[in-house]
């Protein structure tokens, strides 16, 4: 059997020779009882030819200086464990990567990739997420300490028994001891019938978040920011954002306690109910 | 009112800890309370008498009934608007 001898677009009339056929033709997956018979019978073989060994069961294909079969190995599974990946090691050998711990990060060590603990680096640590259901006011103490100089204090949702009472913010410190007056703040709400409503806390008892804390069908979320507390005595700040789906207002709310001191936590609650919801505190890493 | 029942989270013991309040703190709650009352009920007081100086201001300008509420509309109960079905 001739070797191949390429691809040729035969033309209309042309003249089909015994060499087109074997050189052209013939040029699918030739069938061998082995490989002695192959190499008796193709003694030119181009680099593409294939050719199926029964013997052996085995597909061979020509380099252009060698036979090499295919896929003759596959890969054998290294994973033995419900998360397990694979990579490839020295030699291109498959290698398991076992799982690894909750929370851990793909990463690369001595060339290999490897799970590991992430680095700090931007982003927030969880610190708690706490729910609480129908208390008079819920505190959180100890959650700011000098492990971060920025908290964010995440809402998830609040309501009241009365829902258009006002969402109360109050600094603790020294574990139980809330400071319970010389807040100054500003709020500056915006509403869906496109009415702006502003109010003051001018020396007061605490900062209102909201002037509706919101019903339990249709309760708040607010996102703040704490700075200047946990790490040393500072003037306290929260700020950031409140949305009261009960009356439909957006708040952007700042505010501080005028008393410097190492405040280690805060306190919620509305103006004159029980309060229901959730709340999730987190350290901005430093770095 | 409330039900006296105080919240506290511990981040030192991770618990979060439902009590009765101290007799302390619910004289210290029913104060807070009473100190919003008043304090919305003077607010409210100061922004009624502001309206009315404000229209009385108008009306010395020789402004119409009409004039004055499209200057200065009467305030309304701010209503959740229906959810679609």
């Amino acid at each position: 059997m001739a070797a191949g001898l390429g691809f040729k677009d035969f033309v209309t009339g042309e003249v089909l020779t015994a060499a087109d056929v074997d050189g052209y033709l013939m040029q699918g997956v030739w069938v061998f009882a082995s490989a002695a018979a192959r190499d008796s019978a193709v003694t030119s073989p181009q680099e593409g030819n294939f050719a199926y060994l029964k013997d052996t069961n085995v597909t061979t294909y020509y380099t252009g200086s060698a036979w090499a079969n295919l896929d003759t190995t596959g890969m054998t599974n290294p994973m033995t464990t419900t998360g397990d990946t694979i990579y490839s090691s020295s030699g291109s050998t498959p290698a398991r990567l076992g799982i690894g711990s909750t929370g851990n990060v793909l990463t690369v060590a001595g060339g290999v990739p490897t799970w590991a603990a992430p680095a700090g680096g931007g982003g927030m640590t969880l610190i708690s997420r706490t729910s609480f259901s129908n208390v008079s006011s819920q505190a959180f103490d100890g959650v700011f300490t000098s492990t971060y100089d920025t908290y964010f204090v995440n809402i998830d949702e609040i309501y009241a028994a009365t829902a258009s009472d006002d969402l109360l913010w109050q600094f603790r410190y020294a574990g139980p001891t809330t400071q319970a007056a010389n807040y100054y703040a500003a709020n500056f709400g915006y509403n869906y019938s496109n009415s702006v409503s502003t109010s003051g806390v001018n020396n007061a008892n605490e900062i209102i978040l909201s002037t509706h804390t919101g019903g339990s069908g249709d309760p708040g979320s607010g996102q703040f920011y704490v700075n200047s507390v946990g790490n040393s005595s500072q003037y306290p700040i929260v700020s950031g954002l409140f949305f009261n789906n009960s009356a439909l207002v957006q708040s952007v709310i700042g505010g501080e306690a005028f008393v410097a001191r190492t405040y280690t936590g805060f306190i919620l609650k509305s103006a004159s109910t029980n309060i229901t919801g959730t709340v999730s505190i987190f350290g901005v890493n430093k770095s | 009112m409330t039900n006296n029942q105080l919240g506290i989270y511990d981040h030192t013991t991770g618990e979060n800890v439902v009590r009765e309040m101290t007799a302390q703190e619910k004289t210290q709650r029913n104060a807070e309370i009473e100190a919003w009352q008043t304090a919305k009920e003077n607010a409210k007081l100061e922004a009624e008498q502001l309206r009315a100086t404000k229209i009385a201001a108008y009306e010395k300008l020789g402004l119409t009934e009409a004039e004055i509420e499209a200057l200065l509309p009467t305030p309304t109960p701010l209503v959740k608007p229906t959810a679609s079905a």
